[in-house]
């Protein structure tokens, strides 16, 4: 509502468009303490890794102006490669696991009993600390956790170190990943599931669907934006993969299981190259940055 | 609209079964981890994880936790730096996705990847420039430099799950209640967040969790012993795994606490959408 | 907004506390001590040594310990001494100026019993920059008992003995050597049969004057490859179960140092000279068998507050009661005239001192990290087998070449 005390229609409209512009101004408020946390924080570190990137620095002395030559050592670098391929697989795997995992949960969980006891079994490792489940993990995964038990089933073969078998190890790794990075994702789908819209389903069961059938046509496409939340989530988490691995191999043996989060993390503060950590750190970012877009861009199509 | 699927009794048996041997597994690790914690740690080392211990030895390794840190003030710290990080940045957060879904911001998409590059960058990237700003601005070793930090790196995953709830919530209902004169701010509050308890309530858990359970910018930004987090505590325990079990179980109460305290309001919320 | 960022930034000055410094407290910080137990009894008996506060704090992530040490040692944040790892890192922090010359310090530890040559490992332009936080000997460490099953009743003294021994323990059922799957680790028992060869092969490979591509390395090779074919290694595992398969006798030896013996006593109840003790890796050729040691320093920031204090206190140290305390707990004996209680770890320094044997800095300091950082990958590669021995020491040599013509 403009206010009435201006005459002349000129007058109204000029008011009334500076008015609007008072009131656009203000919505950005909303997000204002959001941009100024994250840019103080972060987008300033990422400026400063950005620059890093492009100087020599062992933390201590004076930062050396290298040009390219962090990236272009890194992509000579074979080890390099090893950790691109590793995080494909971490990606992928991870994807469909949590993906996948979490909504057959869900969609189990929700037709049983007790519904309730079955969620809190699979959430509770969520719960946990990370350095706690690292450490159940490694001892359950070293020699004389659960291989000692195909041991005693007479697998010989079996009693290993898992974790220390090449390319064999990353599987391990993903799959005890899940143990403690499902929890989230199934409350999620729950929820999207407890709150799914009704009528839709009745019609469909009245046109006869039902079973798996019922799920893949009507359940599915319904989860959609509980999807993205998820899939999202997953994925970036699964780009920057770092605390299972450095827990439970550190990358070993020999680079065989390293990420490319590790590769920043070990370039940077266990070979004290703080350029090539930051060069290895922009790239992982600019990939996970263009995979986002590309998830997301739909989620905007319809906003303005 | 409340009664859920409707189960038919064969497939619910179907599910039944295969989630009670799928939580089989997943207890699976707790147990090991149970058995661990009852040991002293020589008999831990010597022993294999199925061998219960002739005694328990909870006692022995919490005396040992006591005697050597200060546990509870610890955990003290940092329930105080979760609670303040969750309910920080589901303000924060909230009011960013309302924003970015509701209100006439020009450029969403590029304030929506401002904001969330925050999750995207390596975490440890983080450490070097932001130790360098506290230890300028005085926040260094402070309890509310440790704060303010939890609540910035939870905002940007937390408005990523508040704006895709929010974008489910229709706007006629908004647009009906400016009609009847609600400013922005009455939206917000009287329909929006009432409305998403359940998206709340799974933010505020996850949150809460992750910064109770952080460990590498708790130790990083904090050395005064007074002060640190509980898993900074906690990880002076590192050579010692039975003990390590043993205060993880206890540690991890106030999480699970806060989790069956927020139960029921994961199944709420979105209901209240018209599609 | 402003009304708020106004209310945090006051909150925030009133609840920092300036590191004011109180008289008779000295911050130490280091990476290395996992035992609050032992923390706490070094610190008691080194502030009984000292009259003074010493306010220990230990971290476990590397990457936290490098970002508070280097962003907070122009400050008056940073610790009055701090530990860090030898070789190339110590020597870039010594070259930033950024820790103080320990010359007087020196004097005074000497005094107190430290042994001078140790001061070479942390000098700098004709300077000391660090003292030792530990001194560490890797040796051969066997199991009593799985030695004896094996009727092995005498300590080998020559190469071909040792490889005897390592047969009549594969004939008794056990697996002879130990090793642990870290990846820097591939380094322990390539620089042992190197130096058991020939020291002076293996100061060569270090300083650059003899090549990994060299007949003599060839040879090295191909003996390790050949214990290897013999099953004489188990496979590489989690640290922790590598010392717990060594305690429950299913491999004979490892390679670790004095602080390994502590640790078998403390965790797995492995009694000194009765369940456990060592011996040195016989040479080849009838030179001096090998004790490779390593050191790691501790330094003060240059920009201390108060560079007496830091110098008084990071003395006390080396205080009879503070290395009594470590001689007992960890091994670590930095003075004269301290004898652990531990038999194996008293025969450890005895092994390390006797002019019989060879001191000589372990590869991991020793090399060029660029170079060294290739090798372990290398040698890794080798040890599980996924990498012959010609193409692994050519492929450290193009390294090699590369770091030594700078």
């Amino acid at each position: 509502m403009s206010p009435p005390f201006f005459k002349g229609e000129w007058t109204m409209r000029q008011a009334t468009s500076i008015w609007d512009k008072i009131k656009s101004k203000k919505d950005y408020l909303y997000i204002l303490p959001a941009v100024i946390l994250v840019t103080v924080f972060f987008i300033s570190s990422i400026l400063f890794t950005l620059k890093l990137s492009f100087y020599s620095w062992d933390g201590f002395n004076d930062m050396q102006f290298v040009g390219f030559d962090n990236y272009t050592k890194l992509f000579r670098d074979a080890n390099f490669w090893v950790s691109v391929r590793n995080t494909g697989i971490w990606v992928v795997f991870s994807l469909i696991i949590s993906l996948i995992l979490p909504l057959l949960l869900a969609i189990m969980i929700v037709n049983s009993r007790p519904a309730g006891l079955f969620k809190n079994i699979f959430y509770f490792p969520s719960t946990l600390s990370g350095t706690v489940a690292g450490l159940i993990m490694v001892s359950m995964l070293s020699k004389y956790g659960i291989p000692q038990v195909f041991g005693l089933l007479g697998l010989n073969n079996w009693v290993k170190d898992w974790l220390a078998i090449p390319v064999l190890n990353t599987f391990v790794m993903i799959f005890m990943g899940t143990w403690t990075g499902i929890g989230m994702s199934m409350l999620l789908f729950i929820a999207g599931l407890r709150n799914m819209d009704r009528s839709s389903l009745e019609a469909a069961k009245i046109d006869g669907a039902s079973g798996i059938q019922l799920y893949v046509r009507v359940v599915i496409p319904q989860l959609s934006t509980t999807t993205i939340v998820v899939l999202l989530m997953s994925l970036v988490n699964s780009f920057k993969v770092f605390d299972n691995i450095w827990v439970m191999t550190k990358g070993g043996p020999f680079r065989s299981s390293e990420t490319l989060a590790l590769t920043v993390y070990t370039e940077s503060f266990v070979r004290n190259n703080f350029g090539a950590g930051a060069a290895a750190a922009v790239f992982l970012t600019v990939i996970v940055l263009i995979v986002a877009y590309f998830n997301l861009r739909n989620t905007f199509k319809t906003d303005n | 609209m409340s009664k859920k699927l409707k189960p038919k009794q064969k497939s619910s048996k179907a599910c039944n079964l295969i989630l009670t041997v799928l939580s089989l597994v997943w207890v699976f690790p707790v147990l090991f981890a149970l058995i661990g914690s009852m040991k002293t740690k020589q008999m831990y080392n010597l022993t294999s994880f199925w061998e219960l211990p002739t005694a328990i030895s909870w006692g022995t390794n919490l005396e040992f936790i006591a005697k050597y840190s200060n546990i509870l003030q610890s955990v003290l710290n940092s329930l105080f730096y979760a609670f303040c990080g969750a309910l920080g940045c589901l303000i924060i957060a909230s009011f960013a996705a309302y924003g970015l879904t509701k209100l006439k911001i020009k450029f969403r998409m590029f304030w929506f990847m401002v904001i969330y590059s925050g999750t995207i960058f390596p975490f440890q990237m983080y450490l070097i420039p932001v130790f360098k700003a506290y230890l300028k601005i005085g926040l260094y070793d402070t309890r509310i430099g440790l704060i303010i930090f939890y609540i910035a790196i939870c905002v940007p995953f937390a408005m990523f799950v508040m704006r895709n709830h929010f974008l489910n919530i229709s706007n006629e209902i908004i647009e009906s209640a400016i009609i009847d004169g609600a400013s922005d701010s009455r939206v917000f509050f009287s329909i929006m967040l009432p409305m998403s308890k359940a998206s709340l309530a799974v933010v505020a858990l996850t949150q809460f969790s992750w910064c109770y359970n952080e460990l590498m910018f708790g130790i990083t930004f904090v050395n005064n012993n007074a002060i640190k987090p509980v898993m900074a505590t906690l990880s002076t325990f590192t050579n010692n795994t039975p003990a390590m079990l043993t205060a993880c179980f206890i540690v991890s109460i106030p999480t699970i606490a806060l989790y069956l305290l927020l139960n029921k309001n994961f199944d709420t919320g979105i209901a209240y959408t018209s599609k | 907004m402003k009304r708020l960022i106004a209310l945090v930034l006051t909150a925030a000055m009133l609840m920092t506390c300036v590191s004011a410094f109180a008289d008779g407290t000295a911050k130490f910080w280091l990476d290395k001590l996992g035992e609050p137990e032992l923390a706490e009894k070094i610190v008691t008996a080194w502030n009984g040594a000292t009259g003074m506060t010493i306010e220990l704090s230990n971290y476990v992530d590397v990457a936290s310990y490098q970002t508070a040490v280097s962003q907070s040692i122009d400050s008056d944040a940073a610790p009055d001494f701090f530990t860090w790892w030898s070789g190339e890192q110590l020597e870039s922090l010594m070259a930033s100026g950024k820790i103080m010359a320990l010359d007087d310090l020196w004097e005074t530890i000497i005094g107190m019993g430290v042994a001078p040559d140790v001061k070479n490992a942390f000098t700098y332009d004709g300077h000391a920059y660090a003292v030792p936080y530990s001194l560490l000997y890797n040796v051969c460490l066997y199991n009593v008992d799985a030695f004896a099953k094996a009727g092995i009743t005498e300590m080998p003294t020559t190469f071909d003995e040792f490889l005897a021994d390592c047969q009549k323990l594969v004939d008794a059922g056990i697996t002879p050597i130990g090793i642990k799957n870290d990846s820097w680790a591939s380094f322990i028992w390539f620089q042992a049969i190197v130096a058991a060869y020939d020291p002076a092969l293996y100061q060569g490979i270090c300083d650059g004057s003899i090549a990994y591509t060299d007949e003599k390395m060839v040879e090295v090779m191909n003996i390790w490859k050949d214990m290897l074919d013999k099953g004489y290694f188990a496979d590489p595992v989690y640290y922790a179960d590598n010392f717990k398969r060594f305690a429950l006798g299913e491999v004979a030896i490892m390679i670790e140092p004095q602080t390994a013996v502590a640790d078998m006593y403390r965790d797995y109840g492995m009694e000194a000279e009765v369940n456990i003790s060592a011996f040195c890796l016989p040479s080849m050729s009838g030179a001096k068998p090998a004790v490779f040691f390593e050191a790691a320093p501790i330094a003060i920031p240059a920009k201390v507050a108060d560079a007496d204090n830091a110098k008084t206190a990071l003395a006390g140290y080396f205080s009879k009661e503070v290395q009594t305390v470590t001689a007992a707990e960890e091994g670590i004996i930095l003075i004269a005239g301290i004898e652990s209680d531990n038999g194996t770890i008293s025969k450890i320094t005895a092994l390390a001192n006797d002019p019989a044997n060879t001191s000589m800095l372990r590869f991991y300091e020793n090399t060029p990290s660029a170079l060294r950082d290739v090798a372990l990958d290398e040698l890794s590669k080798f040890m599980y087998g996924e990498q012959d021995a010609a193409t692994c020491l050519a492929n450290i040599q193009v390294k090699a070449d590369e770091t030594f013509a700078k």
